[in-house]
C-alpha cells in the first residue's frame, strides 16, 4: 500500500518533470533519419515546426515531405532556396527524412 | 535543483523503460554509456552541442561553461547597425539549453587539463570523458601596427556583438551628413564571409535613409567575396554611387591604423573616415590555444569524420576555431557541425565508430530590410573535410524581381527564428 503511493506520488512528479523540462521529452534516439532531419530545423524550426513564412514540417506526412523536396530538385516547382539544398540528399536520405518526420508524429 | 529533478527522472526513466513509460518521454534504449560531457562555449557551435548530446543521449551528464548568461548573436548584429532591430531582439538566455538537461555553468573557463581531463574556472573543476571546444574567434590585436584592445574602444570591429555593436552604431548616429564610413576587410579566413557586405549594404541602408550624402568605402583584404555578384547587383541597385569597393589588388596589404584618426593606411592609400570600423585578423578563442588545440595558423586542426582535435585527444573542435575544410566560418555552419560532434561523441562513448555523416550550410544576408539573398550547401563528411555535395547548394540567382529578393528576406527572419530556437530559446 506504502509503495503503490510512493509509486503514485513519483510518477506524478515524474509526469510534473516530462512537462517541465520539454527537451528532455524530445530525447530520441540518434537514427539516420532523426540526424538527417536535426538539418532542416535551422530553417524549418526545431522538430520541423516553423512560425515563420518557411513551411512547417510538422504539419505534412512523411511522403509530402519527399515529393516536396523531390519537386524542389527537379525544379518542378518554382522556389527560392530549397532547390540548391534538395540536390545534396540522396533518395536513401529524402526517405529516411520523410520516414523520421512520420514516425516523429505518432 | 534542477540536476537533483533531472537525476531522479532519469533514473525513473531507465528502470520503467521495459513497462513503456520510457518511450512516453520519446526515448528509446539510452547511448552514450552514462559518460560526461563538457563543452566550452554557449554560441551556435556549443549551445546546439551541448543539447543534441543530452537529446540523444539524455543519460550522459552534460555541463555548458559559458561565462556570459546572455548571449548576442552575430547574425542579425548588422540589422542593429541598419537602425532596424534593437539588441534585445538579438540577445538570447540560456533557459533552452537548461530546459534541455544541461547543466548550464556561468563561468570563465580559465583552463583545460587535457591530460586528467579536467576543466577548471574560478571556483571549480568539472570531469570529462569528451570535451567540446566551441569558443568562437579572439581577435588578433597585435597583427596590425597601431590596432590594439584599447584601439577599438575608438574603431569598434563589432564582429562579436554586444558593446561592440553598440558602439559602432553610435558612431553612425553621431555622425554628420556627407561623412565617410570605412570598412577594412581582413584576409581570408575570418568570421562569417559575406558578412561585411551586408553590413556594407546596412550602413548604406541607414545613410541613404537618414544622411543621403554620406558614402561607405570597404577596404578589402581579398579580391573576390561571398555572393560577390548579387552583392554588386543589389547595391547597384540600391545604393549607386554611395558604396565604393576596393579590392585588394587597388589597395594593398593594411600596413598600419591610426585609430585616433580613423584612418587606415595600405601599402598604396590612406582611407580616413569619419567612422572607422576596423575588422581585424582572427584567430580561435584563447580557450583553444591554452588547450593545445590550435596550430601555427591560429585555428584548430580537427579529424573531419569525429570533429576531434587532430592535437588532443578526447577533445572537440567545433565552429569558427575549427579548420572544417570545406565549410565557411558560420552559425549555420557550427550548429549542423554541432549535431555530427555529438552524433560522433555518442558513438565514441558508445565503443563505436563515429556514424556522422551530413552537415550543411545556409547563410542569409540583406541587401535592404526587404531585399535577401542566400547562399547554401549540402556536405558529406570524408577524411579530405566536408566536401560539398556535387551540383548541390550555391548562391540565389541573379537578375531576379522584387517578389524573390523579398522572399528570401522574409525566409532570412524565419532561419533567424527557427535557428535560436533550436540552439538557445
Amino acid at each position: 500500500m506504502q509503495t503503490t503511493k510512493a509509486r503514485a506520488v513519483l510518477s506524478g512528479a515524474v509526469a510534473a518533470t516530462l512537462f517541465a523540462l520539454p527537451g528532455l521529452a524530445g530525447a530520441e534516439e540518434p537514427t539516420v533519419g532523426a540526424v538527417l532531419a536535426s538539418n532542416c530545423y535551422i530553417c524549418h524550426g526545431p522538430g520541423g515546426t516553423s512560425e515563420s513564412r518557411v513551411p512547417s514540417l510538422t504539419r505534412l506526412s512523411g511522403k509530402a515531405i519527399a515529393e516536396a523536396v523531390r519537386e524542389a530538385r527537379d525544379g518542378k516547382k518554382p522556389g527560392t532556396i530549397m532547390a540548391r539544398i534538395a540536390k545534396g540528399y540522396t533518395e536513401a536520405q529524402i526517405e529516411a527524412i520523410a520516414a523520421y518526420f512520420d514516425q516523429a508524429k505518432q | 535543483m534542477l540536476t537533483a529533478t533531472r537525476r531522479q527522472f532519469l533514473r525513473y526513466a531507465g528502470a520503467a523503460g521495459a513497462t513503456g513509460a520510457f518511450s512516453l518521454a520519446g526515448c528509446a534504449t539510452p547511448r552514450g554509456a552514462g559518460g560526461k560531457v563538457v563543452v566550452i562555449g554557449g554560441g551556435f557551435g556549443g549551445a546546439t552541442a551541448a543539447r543534441y548530446v543530452k537529446r540523444w543521449s539524455p543519460n550522459t551528464e552534460v555541463t555548458l561553461v559559458e561565462a556570459g548568461k546572455t548571449y548576442a548573436t552575430c547574425p542579425f548584429s548588422n540589422y542593429v547597425l541598419g537602425g532596424f532591430l534593437t539588441m534585445d531582439k538579438i540577445t538570447h538566455d540560456y533557459a533552452g539549453v537548461t530546459g534541455a538537461g544541461v547543466k548550464v555553468v556561468h563561468e570563465a573557463a580559465v583552463a583545460v587539463d587535457t591530460a586528467k581531463r579536467q576543466v577548471k574556472t574560478a571556483s571549480a573543476t568539472f570531469d570529462y570523458d569528451r570535451l567540446v571546444l566551441a569558443p568562437g574567434i579572439d581577435f588578433r590585436f597585435d597583427a596590425v601596427p597601431g590596432y590594439s584592445e584599447a584601439a577599438a574602444e575608438l574603431i569598434p570591429h563589432a564582429w562579436k556583438a554586444g558593446p561592440q555593436t553598440v558602439l559602432l552604431r553610435r558612431q553612425l548616429e553621431a555622425m554628420a551628413d556627407g561623412g565617410v564610413v570605412v570598412i577594412a576587410v581582413p584576409p581570408a579566413p575570418f568570421r562569417c564571409p559575406p558578412g561585411p557586405y551586408e553590413r556594407t549594404s546596412m550602413i548604406a541602408w541607414y545613410l541613404k535613409n537618414n544622411k543621403p550624402r554620406s558614402k561607405v568605402i570597404v577596404v578589402d583584404g581579398s579580391d573576390s567575396f561571398s555572393k560577390q555578384g548579387l552583392f554588386l547587383e543589389g547595391w547597384k541597385q540600391h545604393y549607386g554611387a554611395m558604396i565604393e569597393w576596393v579590392p585588394f589588388k587597388t589597395a594593398g596589404k593594411v600596413v598600419e591604423v591610426d585609430a585616433k584618426n580613423r584612418t587606415v593606411k595600405t601599402d598604396f592609400e590612406s582611407y580616413k573616415g569619419a567612422v572607422l570600423n576596423f575588422i581585424p585578423p582572427q584567430k580561435a578563442g584563447a580557450i583553444a590555444h591554452q588547450a593545445g588545440a590550435a596550430d601555427k595558423s591560429g585555428w584548430c586542426p580537427i579529424d573531419f569524420k569525429t570533429l576531434e582535435s587532430k592535437l588532443v585527444k578526447n577533445v572537440h573542435v567545433i565552429g569558427d576555431a575549427a579548420i572544417a575544410v570545406g565549410m565557411p566560418k558560420s552559425g549555420s555552419a557550427a550548429n549542423t557541425q554541432a549535431k555530427a560532434c555529438a552524433l560522433a561523441i555518442i558513438d565514441l562513448m558508445s565503443g563505436r565508430p563515429s556514424s556522422a555523416e551530413v552537415t550543411s550550410n545556409t547563410c542569409y544576408s540583406l541587401v535592404t530590410p526587404s531585399h535577401g539573398i542566400s547562399v547554401t550547401s549540402v556536405h558529406t563528411i570524408t577524411d579530405k573535410g566536408f566536401t560539398p555535395v556535387k551540383d548541390s547548394g550555391g548562391v540565389s540567382p541573379a537578375g531576379r524581381d522584387a517578389e524573390f529578393r523579398k522572399l528570401e528576406a522574409d525566409y532570412a527572419r524565419g532561419w533567424y527564428a527557427a535557428i535560436v530556437k533550436d540552439v538557445w530559446t
